[in-house]
């Protein structure tokens, strides 16, 4: 079994963006020595409790930081750029740190309506673009481009990675189709997640980049020595995502402060549904649900998310689960 | 006088890209250890000969190599890209590496036709839009944007305690004007420019006016040098840097910077002869003294507050070597 991280560079609430920022590169020193596989950070717009917006930029920092863990984008969200500049970002970043960059890219519009008008300068991008956009990156990160008059510099030895994020079948669909790995995000939507990865092995056409299907799951976790202690942290957790639901502020709380707050029934209900996206517990009980996942999707590695407040208890969550599984 | 360093991050003869961006993060280290103020690297796209296709990546790597020197992009190429975009990247960047960051911005394409067209579709339309583009950058920047303007609820997160420092890259009175009216600072690319480089310089002092950011103009005048122990071995290094523009001028999308050998046994002909004797009109090659002396004079000319250095050579060693050498004549 492999195990990855994914980080989004969360901001705990009183701290600031660029301790966020130290501890995603901390994070990323200590998940390499407990022998994660991959860390991949996001992108996330005009969100005041998340400091990852620019995943071509801190990996930069955190690969220069790191030896061998890969390190990658959990992703780009490509509709809104010019596939031959993120060709050319992931060409620096891979002549930089050889054989170490994962390129993953998503269809997500990336933040509300404005924040998209924003980051596109006013002009409305359509997301049918996005299959168009896979195979022009691909060709410009293979330098098999119909277009022969223009190349992605600089010219390297070796390639990054192409993951397609999705949480559906038509992200699967289109990984297959154009022959790149592929993320599940059970984390999103842990709903029929088997039938989109059994889609995609199926129908998995070989592209120039990769030739055998290659796919992970990202999971939400959070493991404690106790499940009782592990349940105490997840409540920052399950307040967070319910106010990125809500579209409020996304500071993490605090497990003090997050247990002080009242919640309306309904408020309630929308915490149990989120739960399915999420593993709680023991190391036993992450492991032995991790093992089912396993058999559920059939995939052999998973990407761990863990927003909780307190960057130790984070730590530990990571540490105990690399103890259990690896 | 305040030195500063502008790479372009060039790809020798023999050698790899890799190599390249790899010495331009050692070039930053050296710079900073000498007492350079500023290191800045370029934006090129579709040039094989110049490696960085991506300062705010390049940043991100050598930041995390430095201490101390300030580090920024000269320039990015703002018509490809969108301003609140530039704005979270060199904010990330601004809070990975507090108090560190500038941010240059240039209109140029960088490259082909067809290398703009990939990047950002109409390229002369966006350059039309630059005034808009600085504008709403530096509302992003300032997080200033007036509260009835549809931006006003946007914030280009992570947002850091001390801003990165925006300057306007140029080459003609146009670009002096726009730093004056936005108000930020200004580079004057000496060495790009076929134009009277102090009357424009002197027109950003008179019409600058304050707004949001520094208080004062403040001025950057960028110039190449090739300096050597002796004028001999300048002039030899100079000679395969001539090569090398004249081999990109004809649109040959040379593979590195020619080995001085190459150049010495290319038989230039007498219009590339002349080609050069217009590039050496503004550049500095020389002895320490001999640079000194021109250094010197071009700074007390200008008026300038700062002198950057841009220097191109065949070898990682000499171009180091000319860096040390002008830093130790002058300081």
């Amino acid at each position: 079994m492999k195990l990855s991280v994914l980080d989004q560079s969360v901001i705990s609430k009183n701290l600031n963006a660029g301790f966020a920022l130290q501890n995603t590169i901390k994070l990323a020193k200590r998940t390499e020595e407990l022998g994660y596989t991959r860390f991949w950070v996001a992108e996330h717009h005009n969100s005041n409790g998340i400091a990852g917006t620019s995943p071509e930029v801190l990996i930069s920092t955190i690969a220069a930081q790191t030896n061998k863990i890969r390190v990658g984008s959990g992703g780009v969200l490509l509709p809104q750029y010019s596939p031959y500049k993120i060709a050319e970002d992931f060409k620096v970043l891979e002549a930089l740190y050889p054989n170490r960059m994962d390129l993953g890219i998503g269809r997500s519009p990336g933040g509300s309506a404005p924040t998209r008008l924003a980051l596109t300068d006013g002009m409305r991008k359509s997301l049918n673009e996005f299959p168009r956009q896979v195979t022009e990156l691909q060709e410009y990160i293979a330098n098999t481009q119909s277009n022969q008059e223009v190349q992605a510099y600089p010219s390297i030895e070796t390639r990054p990675e192409i993951w397609m994020l999705g949480v559906s079948q038509r992200g699967a669909r289109l990984a297959a189709e154009k022959g790149t790995a592929f993320t599940y995000g059970h984390f999103i939507n842990p709903i029929s997640g088997s039938i989109a990865m059994k889609h995609y092995r199926e129908n998995f056409q070989p592209s120039s980049i990769l030739r055998n299907p290659q796919a992970n799951v990202c999971v939400f976790v959070v493991c404690a020595p106790t499940q009782e202690a592990a349940e105490e942290m997840a409540v920052s957790q399950d307040l967070w995502l319910l106010a990125i639901e809500k579209g409020e502020d996304t500071f993490i709380l605090s497990k003090e402060e997050a247990k002080g707050i009242q919640l309306s029934e309904e408020d309630q209900e929308i915490i149990r549904k989120n739960r399915k996206r999420a593993i709680i517990g023991t190391p036993k009980k992450v492991k032995d649900e991790i093992l089912h996942l396993s058999e559920v999707y059939q995939t052999e590695e998973f990407m761990i998310i863990t927003n909780i407040y307190d960057f130790e208890d984070k730590m530990q969550s990571y540490t105990l689960l690399a103890e259990a599984i690896l | 006088m305040k030195l500063s360093i502008l790479d372009q991050a060039p790809v020798l003869s023999g050698k790899t890209s890799q190599d390249a961006l790899i010495e331009s993060m050692k070039l930053a280290q050296c710079g900073e250890k000498l007492g350079y103020t500023r290191y800045w690297i370029a934006e090129h796209h579709d040039f094989p000969g110049l490696a960085s296709s991506a300062p705010e990546v390049m940043l991100g790597y050598i930041g995390a190599n430095t201490e101390k020197i300030r580090i920024g992009a000269g320039a990015i190429l703002l018509p490809h890209y969108k301003p609140y975009k530039v704005a979270e990247t060199f904010n990330m960047l601004a809070t990975l590496f507090p108090n560190r960051i500038d941010l240059g911005i240039g209109r140029a394409p960088g490259g082909s036709a067809e290398a703009s067209i990939a990047l950002s579709g109409n390229f002369l339309e966006n350059v039309r839009n630059m005034p808009n583009s600085i504008k709403e950058l530096l509302h992003f920047l300032y997080n200033n944007y007036p509260a009835d303007q549809m931006f006003s609820k946007i914030t280009a997160h992570p947002f850091p305690d001390v801003a990165p420092v925006p300057w306007i890259l140029g080459t003609s009175e146009k670009s002096a004007i726009q730093a004056a009216e936005h108000g930020t600072a200004y580079a004057f690319g000496h060495f790009m420019s076929d134009r009277d480089g102090f009357e424009i310089v002197n027109t950003y002092r008179s019409s600058f006016r304050q707004n949001g950011g520094i208080q004062e103009p403040q001025v950057i005048v960028t110039i190449s040098i090739i300096c050597a122990e002796t004028t001999e071995q300048a002039e030899e290094l100079a000679l395969s840097w001539f090569l090398s523009k004249i081999q990109t001028d004809k649109g040959k999308k040379n593979k590195g910077i020619p080995t001085i050998e190459e150049a010495k046994n290319y038989s230039f002909t007498s219009e590339e002869q002349e080609r050069m004797k217009e590039m050496r009109q503004k550049m500095i090659i020389g002895s320490p003294k001999e640079v000194k002396k021109e250094l010197v004079e071009l700074q007390s000319a200008y008026n300038a507050d700062e002198m950057m250095i841009v220097t191109i050579t065949n070898s990682y060693e000499s171009r180091k070597k000319s860096y040390e050498l002008i830093a130790k004549e002058i300081w």
